[in-house]
């Protein structure tokens, strides 16, 4: 195991096919990423919908058009219009075709093997998502997983999600050594696989809910246990990683900001590198546009906490000061103001922030109503840098193959 | 100590959850001769009635309401065998088969469909986890139960729950069991495509979809 944690590397490369968008994880940039949803919530009634092939374009490309998603976890798990034997490769392509930024990868059924065929085509690097399942196994899809992400030389994020008080101990101390343990068994396995791989070491740790038999997605003690992920990955000298922020909400209301927003600022503070805030509610149940362009500005805030205040001579302004004042001088009128303002303030596009009667006079819309036209817009305009035809049919390629060896045979054969 | 006290320290250890102290008094129940239905019905049965009931009420949480099923898991193992033994019967509600179908590992959901079955009186068998459709059929000749519960967490795995199904058909099975399906991977739709009898998206739901097709509700 020494063996295994001293050959991964402390950050490693994340290639999109957009230079631009690659990203360098372990260092001293933290990411965002899209979070994904079993279904997706529809816009105007706030319903749960099943996705088409089509919405799930619309819903990477809101991913592609706003700036803090740096990189994407699929935005839906499931395709209404698919077999279920494809879907996942469906929805991995769909991004490929509709972003330039970097995907997360799966291994469920084996969609790994077709996964990384995909990423080679549209010249790309894919970050292999490995499950564990806890306690204490590697499902064998996930163990091939590693071996065809390693193998085609995509670094690897090992995910452990114990569920404290379930299927880990009811303890967070307990359930982070079983975290820990299950990772570093999935990385042993990738350093076998490929030694010097990247690996992200990253955790989901959820309490159950004991009156319920939920995952409490978004108890506190899940960011909590965040940072205790991050120390942790610090004292292996590996890039950390987190499934989550996420919520138990339904929709997006208050409780869907304050659990997802506590997540997202301890998983910041503890320097957790890959923290996935952007569009999830209902605990993975649901994917939320609106929701998304909500986080997106929150993201922007925690970006500047992270700055903090910056101190020196032109920004303490005491000459200014001696020089505006006593009152009725004011600072409004200063080129320093013009100069600096911006520096150190977010102008938020959804957040309200006009006075009452123009905010009445707009239309009296909260937060909710302003993301929703958001992100509808975003997702009707927004057009996203090309895959390279040449690329594209070798996807549609890939799908067929797909299709013919996983759908079409295994039917025809009992 | 008389036969009654013997069946409340019984009712009182599933309440408390103490499977070690269960067992141990069931021991004491069949070498004092005590009417093992009895025993059962008053001790056991009463006794988890209890606990499903201030977990209904929110009094009590999922470990409280689990350990007193493991314990009247273990204590009932002992006295089934006396049962048989004297060849008498005890009230039965219904008989449910459960599992996770084959290629998925996913255990809690349906590991607390069955607790709160268990509960409520019903007789359940959980195969456990990664069950193929060979073994959801020989349970279901072996046991006859009325319902087959089935789960399925993962899109890729849910298509085993239409094998299954498909399989039971083929068995001549398919008349003599209602299937339930759930978990993650689930929606109603799905359920109806591949012809389900019945659908619920979680533990609580399951379990209520069950009573009504048995007219328990």
């Amino acid at each position: 195991m020494n063996w295994a944690v001293e050959n991964c590397p402390n950050t490693f490369q994340l290639q999109a096919r957009n230079p631009d968008k690659t990203l360098c994880l372990g260092g001293e940039t933290i990411y965002f990423a899209s979070f994904p949803g079993f279904t997706w919530l529809d816009l105007d009634s706030q319903e749960r919908l099943e996705a088409t092939v089509e919405d799930c374009a619309r819903l990477v490309r809101l991913c592609d058009a706003l700036p803090m998603v740096h990189t994407l976890c699929q935005p839906v798990a499931h395709l209404s219009d698919k077999p279920p034997e494809v879907e996942l490769l469906w929805v991995h392509a769909t991004e490929l075709r509709n972003t330039d930024k970097t995907i997360m990868g799966t291994a469920f059924g084996g969609s790994s093997r077709w996964l990384v065929q995909m990423v080679e085509a549209s010249g790309q690097q894919t970050l292999g998502g490995i499950c564990i399942a806890s306690p204490l196994v590697i499902p064998s899809d996930q163990a091939q997983g590693i071996l065809d992400y390693a193998g085609s030389n995509n670094p690897l994020l090992i995910l452990s999600g114990p569920s404290k008080g379930a299927t880990g101990p009811g303890t967070m101390a307990g359930t982070l050594v079983l975290q820990n343990a299950e990772i570093l068994g999935g990385t042993v396995l990738a350093q076998l696989a490929k030694p010097g791989i990247g690996v992200m070491y990253m955790g989901y740790s959820t309490p159950m809910d004991m009156r319920y038999g939920t995952m409490a997605s978004g108890a506190i003690d899940v960011g909590i246990m965040a940072v205790g992920t991050a120390q942790l990955a610090r004292f292996y000298g590996m890039p950390s990683g987190v499934f989550f922020p996420m919520t138990d909400a339904k929709t997006p209301d208050p409780q869907a900001a304050y659990e997802k927003h506590l997540q997202t600022l301890l998983c910041a503070l503890a320097g957790i590198h890959y923290i996935m805030p952007l569009g999830g509610l209902d605990n993975e149940g649901t994917h939320s546009p609106t929701q998304m362009v909500i986080d997106n500005e929150v993201c922007k805030m925690v970006g500047k906490v992270l700055e903090g205040i910056r101190v020196d001579e032109e920004r303490l302004a005491v000459d200014l000061i001696k020089k505006v004042g006593p009152v009725p001088g004011n600072f409004l009128k200063t080129e320093h103001t013009r100069q600096h303002w911006q520096e150190e303030y977010i102008l938020p596009e959804v957040s309200v922030r006009e006075g009452y009667d123009a905010w009445n006079l707009s239309g009296s819309k909260g937060v909710v109503a302003r993301a929703a036209e958001t992100a509808r817009r975003l997702m009707e305009t927004h057009i996203p840098n090309p895959l390279p035809p040449q690329a594209d049919r070798e996807l549609a390629n890939i799908l067929r193959t797909a299709e013919n060896e996983l759908v079409l045979e295994t039917r025809r054969s009992p | 100590m008389n036969g009654n006290n013997l069946v409340e320290e019984l009712k009182n250890a599933v309440i408390l959850g103490k499977p070690e102290e269960a067992v141990a008094l069931a021991l004491r129940v069949i070498e004092n001769q005590i009417d093992p239905v009895t025993a059962y019905e008053q001790g056991l049965k009463a006794g988890i009635s209890r606990v499903g009931e201030a977990f209904a009420n929110g009094e009590v949480f999922l470990p409280d309401l689990v350990l007193a099923a493991e314990t009247m898991k273990a204590a009932s193992a002992v006295l089934e065998k006396e049962i048989v033994r004297i060849g008498v019967k005890r009230s039965r509600v219904g008989k449910v088969v459960l599992g996770t179908v084959a290629g998925d590992l996913h255990d809690i959901g349906k590991t607390i469909v069955g607790t709160l079955l268990y509960s409520y009186g019903f007789d359940v068998i959980d195969l456990g986890v990664n069950i193929s459709a060979e073994d959801f059929i020989e349970t279901i000749k072996r046991e006859n139960p009325d319902i087959l519960g089935m789960s399925s967490l993962l899109t890729v795995t849910a298509r085993q729950l239409s094998s299954v199904i498909t399989a039971l058909a083929e068995a001549g099975l398919r008349g003599a069991v209602k299937v339930v399906v759930g978990g993650g991977a689930v929606t109603e739709r799905f359920a109806k495509e591949i012809g389900a009898d019945g659908y619920g998206h979680d533990a609580e739901l399951g379990v209520r979809v069950i009573k009504n097709l048995l007219g328990l509700e």
